[in-house]
Order: structure tokens, then sequence, then C-alpha cells
């Protein structure tokens, strides 16, 4: 039985059909890159496999670990382990972060059946994990994303991965709006939590990100499916020559 | 019409508390600082209307933070009157209105002299059949140089039965002046409820999380914590009943 699986997926907003037939297979320790186009579906992708209100699902299904995660609400697929990182994250104001990952962790912890986590150790773990990150604790008191340069936004998202230690994390453009040193500081986020039982979905438009965290697949993705799939020199043809062959496939 | 008068004489700090309200002429002297708390306590089935008056001297200051939650009809208005020279006022306005109570907030900030400095924030939360009114006027005399004056209104709609409006005006006779407003009244922010959702927090928590921080980013800046304690608990049994 496969751990996670997207079967001929259609999905789109009101009126428009976006994912076509879409089919992707993970397995678990597995790094799976989606490359492609802008305007090809890669977001609506993640957004659809995170439960975003706004797209619906006209046929097809997405299994994890054995479930049928399409009935469920958002927050029951986060919980169940599937990590959402925005391509852009949204300012929350009036909510510190410190009080975002406090609500976040205790309302996962709560869907699992665990107790609490109390003041003390949440902030010892919140401080380590920052830490690493380059973020200093001024910036856990500010209110979450509000007047973060993209930088912080995407240290932030790395930082609320590292805390809620997902089976499943779909990186939206991660490598989007950061400059070399923070792409770096990113990437080192991504691969310390990589272990043989958390997979990783980047969505990207460069192999940018992909010289810093080694994918196992890599796939094209055209007009809401995937037409090519190989491993990580497939991102580097890439990078030499675009995809125009692709796009008159 | 007047209930009350008072005077903050020069150079000297006062905090006041209303839990009534009262019709009140308020003269603040020169260097005198006032912190105006209003936090009405009313029967539900009460129509009241007041209004505040407050007249600046030279280098005061006059704060205040408006609750207005209690009565079936509520009007209050506030009108500041910066008379001389640095004088400054921060006026800071909450309404939370359900059922079919009639809320009504008025705020006019004269800038008569130059130098001088105003700030409105104001949020308000209408429920069910409620009816709410928010009018804020930043008006600057002919002649005043260096003034500042902000206005912004929110209004969060938690039923689309209820009524909201709002004016908020800019009347400037001056040259050498930055005066910015905004309002915006809408329904809680779908793509901040995805993203909360998305890190495991149910709907209604993030709905309510929501809505205690669009009002707690004013309330927050109550520096006294009695005060604090006592706005908190009027606005936390306010969401407790309207978010079930």
């Amino acid at each position: 039985m496969p751990w996670f699986k997207i079967s001929n997926l259609f999905a789109g907003t009101e009126n428009k059909l976006i994912l076509s037939d879409f089919n992707l297979q993970i397995n678990p320790g597995e790094v799976h890159a989606i490359m492609g186009p802008n305007g090809t579906g890669k977001s609506s992708l993640a957004n659809v496999i995170a439960g975003n209100p706004k797209y619906s699902v006209s046929s097809g299904n997405i299994l994890f670990k054995n479930i049928d995660i399409l009935p469920l609400p958002p927050e029951q697929r986060a919980s169940m382990g599937i990590f959402l990182g925005f391509q852009n994250p949204i300012d929350i104001p009036g909510v510190s972060v410190m009080t975002f990952l406090k609500y976040a962790i205790n309302a996962q912890r709560a869907f699992n059946s665990l107790e609490p986590l109390d003041a003390p150790s949440l902030l010892k773990k919140v401080k380590i994990r920052a830490e690493a990150l380059g973020i200093p604790n001024e910036m856990l008191k500010r209110p979450l994303n509000v007047g973060f340069s993209g930088g912080e936004k995407k240290r932030i998202e790395t930082l609320q991965m590292a805390l809620l230690e997902p089976e499943l994390a779909i990186l939206d453009e991660m490598d989007s709006g950061l400059d070399i040193d923070a792409l770096k500081i990113v990437a080192n986020g991504i691969n310390v939590l990589k272990n043989n039982n958390r997979s990783f979905l980047l969505i990207t438009h460069y192999d940018r990100l992909l010289s810093y965290v080694k994918p196992n697949f890599v796939h094209i993705m055209v007009n809401g499916k995937i037409v090519r799939s190989g491993d990580e020199n497939l991102a580097k043809s890439l990078e030499k020559n675009g995809y125009t062959e692709f796009l008159n496939a | 019409m007047l209930d009350d008068t008072l005077i903050v004489k020069n150079g000297t700090l006062k905090i006041l508390i209303d839990d009534k309200p009262i019709n009140r002429q308020i003269n603040i002297q020169k260097n005198a600082k006032l912190f105006h708390f209003l936090i009405q306590n009313l029967n539900p089935t009460e129509q009241i209307s007041s209004e505040n008056i407050i007249n600046l001297q030279e280098n005061a200051y006059y704060e205040t933070f408006i609750l207005q939650t209690d009565a079936q009809k509520n009007n209050l208005k506030t009108v500041v009157n910066l008379l001389e020279k640095n004088s400054k006022t921060f006026i800071a306005g909450i309404y939370l209105a359900d059922q079919k109570q009639k809320i009504s907030m008025e705020n006019i900030v004269n800038h008569l002299a130059e130098n001088t400095v105003s700030e409105q924030q104001v949020r308000g939360i209408a429920n069910d059949f409620a009816q709410t009114y928010f009018a804020g006027l930043i008006n600057v005399a002919p002649n005043i140089k260096k003034v500042s004056g902000t206005q912004y209104h929110k209004a969060l709609m938690l039923s689309k039965t209820a009524d909201v409006k709002c004016i908020p005006e800019l009347a400037i006779a001056s040259e050498d002046v930055k005066c910015s407003h905004g309002s915006t009244i809408g329904m809680l922010d779908e793509n901040q409820i995805f993203y909360m959702q998305t890190r495991g927090i149910p709907l209604s928590d993030a709905q309510i999380i929501l809505t205690k921080a669009f009002i707690f980013e004013i309330l927050n800046k109550i520096n006294d914590q009695n005060v604090l304690k006592n706005f908190t608990q009027k606005v936390e049994t306010w969401l407790i009943k309207n978010m079930k």
C-alpha cells in the first residue's frame, strides 16, 4: 500500500480546471521536486493537498497513510502530518510568532491525544530551533509575518515546520525572494529535518534550492499534470534548456 | 446638558475612569496629561447618549480608551480641541454590538494650533442584527502649520445581517499638514483562517483567535494593568457570548 498517493486528480477553482489527471506517489523518506513554468498548477497542487476551500476536486483521490484525506478539513490533514510551507506566508496581526507557535503545536498535540506542552518546555524547544535558523528572540515577540522581509518569512515557515515535525512537508517556492545566505539557512533547515520517515515535496522554478537539498525525484509539471519524471539531472537540464520542449510536446 | 466640568491643572497628570456615560467638559492646562478610560457598564435596555469635549492647552496630552458595548442604544461623541501649540491626543475606540443593538461612535479632532498631533485608532465588531455607526473627523483650521493627524477605523462583521456604517472625514484648510486615514469593513480573512488551519488550528479556534487579535491590537496599548484587566474581561465576555 503506498504511503502517499494522488490518483487521477482533477481539481480547480470555481471557473477553471487546473489539475488535470494528476498522479504522484511519494514513499517515506523521499524528496520530490516539482518544477514547471508559471501558471501550470504547482501552487494549486500544494493548496489542494492542504485542503484550501478555494479549490474543489471534481474527481480522483489523495491517500495519506491509507486514509482518503479529501473529505478532511485542513487542520486534520495538518495534524495527520502534512505541512504546507507557503510561497507568500500570511500576516497575522495581533498574534505574536511565539503565541502562534503555541496555538499550532498544542492544537496538533490535542488532535493526537497528547497533553499540551507547558510554557517552559515550549519556550526551550522554540529557542533551540530559532537559534539554528538565525531567528532572534525579538522576532518571536513580533506579530506573525507583519512587516517581515521575504527572507524572514521563509525562516519563520521553516521554524514552524521544524517544530511541527510533519511527515510530509510541501514547500511552495521556499527559495523565492531569498538571497544566497538566506537560501543556505533555509536549505540547511530542511536538510536537518530529513530522515527515513519524513518526505518532502519541493515546488520550485529553478534548481537553485535543489543544489542544496538533493531530490530523489524531479517531476516536470505542465498544464496541470506531470509530463516527465527523472532524477536531479532533469533539473540541471531544465536550467540549461528551459521548459520549451515540454510546452510544445 | 453638562454633568461635569473637569480641569487638569498645569503640569499635572490625571487618570480618569468612567463607568457610566457623563456629559463632560475637560480643560487640560499647559504641560498637563489626562488618561481617560471609558468602560461603560449599562443595562441592556438603556438608551443613552453622551458627549465629552476636551480642550488642550500648550503641550498638553489627552489619551482615551473607549469601550462601547452595553445598552440597547449607545451614542458617544468625543470632541478634542487642540487649542494651543504642541498639544497632542490619542483616541482608541472599540465598539462591540450584537443582537439588535445600535451603537454610534463619533470622534472629532480640531487642530487649532501649530505642531499639534492626533491619532485615532478604532476597531468595531458587529454581529446578529446590530447597527453600528462610526464617524471620524480630522479638522485642520486655516494657516495652521506642522500638523499631523491620523485616523484608522476597521470593522469586522460576524454576520451578514449586521449593518456597519462609517464616515471617515478629513477637512484640511491649511498646508504643511500630514494627514492619513483609512477605513475597512469586512468579514474575517479567509486566507488567514486557511493559513492557521494548515498549522493544525481548528476552524472555530482560528476564528476566535483572529477576532480576539483584532481587538487586542488596540487594547494592548493600555499601559495601566488594572484598567487593561477590566477592559479585557468585558471584551472576553462579549467574545465568548458571540463566538460559540
